[in-house]
């Protein structure tokens, strides 16, 4: 390898991760990256019950949400408002 | 946050709308977080009611900052159908709502904020969002790592420091920058300026006890190797 590449290889990787770091939420309660993705093998059946678990949670029958983004929508047309959209999973804790 | 009955109070200006990934067959939209540029779980997004992005306010976020955004977005809107009703006046007023609701590119903004003439508190803020902005872009995969080591070490000469969740890693940068340019001195007034920001910040105190050992290595190598080469001859291939 040239030397003089060195310089902008070590730049690159510190770079990446800086650029890792940049995406990371902030350090009291870190948000999980969509990559890379669980491994855990569930059934249909197993991923119906954990979404039916955190549909259920109190949390979010503490105010209207929908869980239907159609429905959503067609809220946020008729009443002129502004959609909140809270994205989360229920595949994986 | 969610479960306090402030934001239940609160949630009736907005529609609400829990997008969960589930992987269950049946999913209707499976893929719409990251169609709508979101990379984690959990993300809190604003949606005009078409269902397009409008804002993406973050991870985990206190009910201040969504009233906040709210009043914007709300501001934002009557801005946009005044200056398309021929309101030229207010198209600075704008320009600044969507720079602080995230929604320019840094390109677009830099470009614009030029047809504007901003007063000294304005010319803070802008220069401030547009910092943010650009730090944002130097930082994506893909940029050319000179080059944005470069911009970092001239945006850090200006005195132009991010003050959004790029902080960190601008400085990171910077001192990498330093590193890969054996800068030993501007790595040491990096280093200097940054205790003076962070002294009392209790999350940094590691990062700058590694950089001070990092300052030792570098002079350490400094005085056990000739001078580097000039600023001239740097980057050439010959061999010696």
């Amino acid at each position: 390898m040239n030397r003089n590449c060195f310089p902008q290889l070590a730049l690159g990787i510190a770079l990446c991760a800086a650029t890792v770091c940049a995406q990371e939420a902030p350090p009291k309660r870190r948000a999980a990256l969509l990559t890379p993705a669980p491994k855990a093998n569930l059934s249909q059946a197993e991923l119906v019950a954990l979404r039916a678990e955190k549909l259920a949670k109190p949390v979010f029958s503490n105010a209207a949400w929908h869980f239907d983004f159609d429905k959503a929508r067609a809220t946020a047309r008729a009443e002129d408002k502004f959609l909140l959209v809270y994205f989360t999973r229920s595949y994986a804790p | 946050m969610l479960s306090t009955d402030e934001f239940a109070a609160w949630s009736k200006n907005v529609v609400l709308y829990l997008h969960n990934t589930s992987r269950v067959d049946d999913e209707p939209y499976p893929d719409l977080l990251r169609q709508k540029g979101g990379r984690a779980y959990p993300t809190v997004s604003f949606l005009d009611a078409d269902g397009e992005l409008v804002t993406q306010v973050g991870h985990v976020t206190p009910l201040e900052q969504l009233e906040t955004a709210l009043d914007r977005l709300r501001q934002w809107r009557r801005l946009t159908a005044a200056v398309a009703a021929g309101g030229g006046d207010q198209a600075k007023d704008l320009f600044v709502v969507e720079l602080e609701l995230g929604m320019l590119q840094f390109d677009e903004a830099s470009e614009r904020h030029r047809a504007f003439t901003f007063d000294a508190d304005e010319l803070a803020t802008v220069t401030q969002r547009l910092t943010n902005l650009e730090v944002r872009s130097l930082l994506q995969p893909g940029t050319d790592a000179a080059v944005a080591g470069a911009r970092f070490v001239a945006l850090y000469r200006d005195a132009r420091i991010p003050d959004s969740r790029d902080e960190r890693a601008f400085w990171s940068a910077t001192f990498a920058s330093a590193v890969a340019n054996k800068d030993t001195a501007l790595f040491a007034e990096l280093l200097e300026d940054l205790e003076g920001r962070k002294r009392d910040d209790p999350t940094m105190a590691r990062t700058l006890e590694r950089w001070t050992q990092q300052l030792e290595q570098l002079r350490a190598d400094a005085d056990a190797s000739p001078a580097p080469a000039s600023a001239a001859t740097r980057g050439s291939t010959k061999t010696p």
